[in-house]
């Protein structure tokens, strides 16, 4: 059989960080493809080049078997595609049927004014493409939930154009994320329809669960190549799962010297809100405990709870007293923060390094008119800038000059400047190279055997397993299960945060 | 290449600079005996010293990321309130006292709408220029005020100065231009409040996670800046002897304008007060200039206009490059 379309050897650099290192994809005629992988495996990288995003450093692509570019396949129209991306981004006060049609052709009459009853027309039709009967097209998008707004998404995948070729290909990257179960199953029968109608579509997700109901064959990246390509009813998860995880260079992790303290931090007590259902947990003095789970799983949430910028209910301890966290005392409790967006909430980039590494700081060092002393100042942070070991050419030079990791070690510099009680980390090596990364690594530890306490979300699972002495596992809000890191490998950190293990037990 | 690259980041850097000089030297040659004369330079001083402090306090407002439209009717009103309270025979203090003190509560108003009630800075001022604008023709009933309801120790104090040379004297309203720039220069360059005002100027939110106390900085801000504005409007009426509802309206574009030519003068594009005091140089000169060459002030206002636009046009051609 011929696929419908067919790359091979995707070759994708990012200066000289290789990311699609020779991947091949296989699509055929009326086939569900599920592209599974981790974050940075380079799914979001191949899908970007397929919708000509981004320009491959090299590639060979066939269609029904004749060779030609993309661009060619693109152009030639032929290879009628629909994107449906991960974001939700809607404007909100445009209608919906206008949402619909967003960078579409608006049907007009004089070939000037918008054809109001033709879009609504067209919208309705896109829309019972996927059984929905109960959205207006009139109304405004910010009047929707969140989960009519992603149905008004994908929606505008099955509008249909007058003068383009139809769809051939759907690429879809978690389009259930924001979805009812309810409102899932009428998108997975909406996919039915276009494969009996001979459409291909590449399905991204990180359930696994969907993966298998509904795809015909799995594709697995990992670190820029092909670990599976597999038809599904062939697989078991945890197949899909080992191809995900398995590394080919095992990181070394440096490891704990001595005993850890018994003696407690952090307690927290029945912490709930809005996307937090009753957590319970401690942290012990020089502890790294590691939160794992999926994106939305509350992870983040546990660290914006401590950091004061969320209404929570709960009691929370902090070294034995009753402690309400608030952001504006935060760093001067001798408490410390990274991060997950290190340009724009991490960093000041038009600033130097130095105020960046002091930033919490510096009302400390001001006399009573608040003159600062420069000379103090400089002498402590060039300390925090060698103990973090930056490359870079001094304290004075701006920060947006420096590599993404040794962005990050500046934000180490300021998380260590104070020796803190307690270091919450949110993904710490997020978009860091491998040699940073290991510093990183060095860091963490370095600072939990001065007695620092350290919070650490990441969805590098290798990380957690690496670093932490203990791993929560979150899921809709709550903890489900509490690791030992020892002996606990990829594989099985994944399956208890897609809890695969409650779906092979009901096999 | 990297020879290339260094004179354009020295053309981004001192373009504008060099601008101002070929400005100087257009003049220079076309009026060689007056331009550029110790006393026309003084006169130019004392001439561009009530925008300088409007433009030096709107510069720390802009390190801070916002900007305020209302200092050119603050300007108006604190100048007309004092006119009032020294028609209604206050004492000379007592006036200039409260017209300052409505200065800075017209700041914290600005601040509060703008830092805590979260209003976009464009609209909070815009609403309170009008409020300002419309309390000064309130206090004033919409007249001039001039003549012997002005103490003559204001308007003397525009014409007083200290005594650099026979017949040359450095102005008293320099002198208040010049302390107002050493303040923000030390406000900005050397204190926690400064600083922190340059980070949440450069990233609100990194800011806001570092544990800086955002919103108290940008109302201080703002506080200041209206206090510059109550001061330049006191500076107007001592140099016109006179207090007119609408006389300092015209001083915010230039405010801004002379910070945003100024901000093509940092590496980083950022507001600083060396490019803020080239800026209104070069208005100043222009203005003065143009008179002598007795060029029409409509003309003139065409020609700020056009540099204004090619200064940040010239660098964001040349940091594009980058």
């Amino acid at each position: 059989m011929i696929p419908f379309l067919h790359l091979s050897n995707v070759q994708k650099s990012f200066g000289s960080v290789p990311v699609l290192r020779g991947v091949e994809l296989t699509l055929f005629s009326g086939e569900i493809h599920g592209l599974m992988g981790e974050n940075g495996a380079g799914k979001s990288t191949l899908i970007k080049i397929l919708s000509g995003n981004l320009m491959a450093d090299s590639l060979t692509c066939a269609m029904n078997g004749e060779s030609l570019s993309l661009a060619e396949a693109r152009g030639s129209g032929k290879l009628g595609m629909r994107f449906i991306h991960q974001e939700l981004n809607s404007i909100a006060h445009l209608s919906v049927a206008e949402n619909l049609m967003l960078g579409k052709q608006l049907p007009t009459r004089a070939k000037i004014f918008v054809n109001q009853q033709k879009l609504s027309e067209l919208t309705q039709v896109a829309l019972a493409e996927l059984g929905i009967t109960h959205i207006d097209p009139k109304q405004r998008m910010s009047q929707l939930g969140a989960g009519d707004q992603m149905l008004v998404k994908l929606g505008s995948a099955f509008v249909v154009e007058s003068g383009k070729p139809a769809a051939q290909l759907y690429v879809m990257d978690e389009p259930t994320a924001s979805l009812m179960p309810s409102e899932t199953e009428k998108l997975f029968e909406a996919f039915e329809r276009l494969k009996q109608k001979g459409c291909s579509i590449l399905y991204v997700s990180h359930r696994l669960d969907e993966i298998f109901q509904i795809t015909d064959r799995i594709s697995v990246l990992r670190d820029g190549k092909n670990t599976l390509a597999e038809k599904t009813k062939m697989l078991k998860p945890r197949t899909v799962v080992e191809a995900m995880t398995g590394r080919e260079i095992s990181q070394h992790y440096p490891g704990r010297s001595g005993i850890l303290s018994k003696e407690v931090l952090l307690s927290v007590q029945h912490l709930r809100n809005a996307k937090l259902k009753s957590l319970n947990f401690t942290l012990h003095k020089g502890e790294i405990l590691g939160l794992a789970g999926l994106g939305g799983s509350g992870r983040s949430e546990v660290l914006r709870t401590l950091l004061g910028t969320r209404n929570f209910s709960g009691t929370l301890t902090l070294e034995g007293q009753p402690w309400q966290p608030r952001l504006k005392k935060f760093w001067q409790e001798r408490l410390a923060f990274i991060p997950e967006e290190r340009r724009s909430q991490g960093l000041v980039l038009n600033q130097t390094v130095a105020t960046n590494s002091h930033l919490p700081f510096i009302g400390n060092f001001g006399n009573f008119l608040g003159l600062l002393p420069k000379q103090k100042l400089r002498q402590k942070s060039e300390e925090a800038w060698s103990r973090v070991r930056v490359q870079g050419t001094g304290i004075t030079q701006r920060i947006w000059q420096l590599s993404g990791g040794n962005q990050q070690k500046v934000l180490f510099a300021r998380a260590t400047w104070h020796q803190p009680k307690l270091l919450l980390l949110d993904e710490p090596t997020r978009g860091v190279d491998v040699g940073a990364k290991q510093e990183i690594y060095s860091l963490i530890r370095q600072a939990s055997g001065e007695g620092t306490a350290v919070l650490m979300v990441s969805s590098e699972l290798g990380e957690l397993i690496g670093l932490c002495d203990r791993i929560l596992v979150l899921r809709d809000g709550q903890i489900y299960h509490e690791l030992q890191t020892e002996s606990l490998s990829e594989a099985d950190l994944l399956a208890y945060c897609q809890g695969v293990r409650a779906m092979e037990s009901a096999e | 290449m990297t020879g290339s690259l260094q004179l354009a980041s020295l053309l981004r850097r001192y373009g504008t600079f060099l601008g101002f000089l070929l400005i100087v030297s257009f003049f220079w040659s076309q009026r060689p005996d007056t331009f550029m004369t110790t006393r026309n330079w003084l006169n130019i001083t004392q001439q561009v010293s009530i925008l300088c402090v409007i433009s030096f306090t709107m510069t720390l407002v802009m390190v801070g990321g916002d900007f305020d439209l209302s200092v050119g009717s603050m300007a108006s009103l604190s100048g007309m309130i004092a006119a009032v309270l020294w028609q209604q025979d206050v004492s000379l203090f007592g006036a200039l006292g409260t017209a300052l003190l409505v200065g800075a509560f017209g700041g914290v108003l600005n601040g509060v709408l703008v830092a805590y009630a979260g209003l976009s800075a464009f609209v909070a001022t815009l609403g309170t220029l009008t409020i300002f604008s419309g309390l000064a023709l309130l206090v004033s009933e919409g007249k001039t005020i001039f003549g012997r309801a002005i103490p003559e120790i204001v308007g003397d104090f525009s014409r007083g100065g200290i005594p650099l040379a026979e017949g040359i004297q450095l102005p008293n309203l320099t002198l208040i231009a010049i302390s107002i720039l050493i303040l923000m220069g030390i406000v900005l360059q050397h204190t926690v409040f400064g600083r922190n005002l340059h980070a949440v100027g450069g990233n609100r939110e990194a800011s806001l996670l570092a544990g800086v106390p955002v919103a108290r900085l940008r109302l201080i801000a703002f506080a200041v800046n209206s206090v510059g504005a109550a001061i330049a409007g006191l500076m107007l009426v001592s140099r016109l002897s006179s207090a007119n509802p609408t006389q300092g309206d015209g001083l915010m574009l230039n405010a801004i304008a002379s910070v945003f030519v100024g901000m093509t003068m940092s590496e980083e594009g950022e507001p600083n007060l060396f490019g803020t005091l080239t800026g209104v140089l070069i208005l100043g000169v222009l203005s003065n200039g143009l008179t002598q060459l007795r060029i029409d002030t409509y003309v003139q206002q065409i020609l700020t206009g056009l540099i204004i636009i090619v200064a940040v046009l010239f660098s964001r051609l040349s940091l594009r490059r980058r």
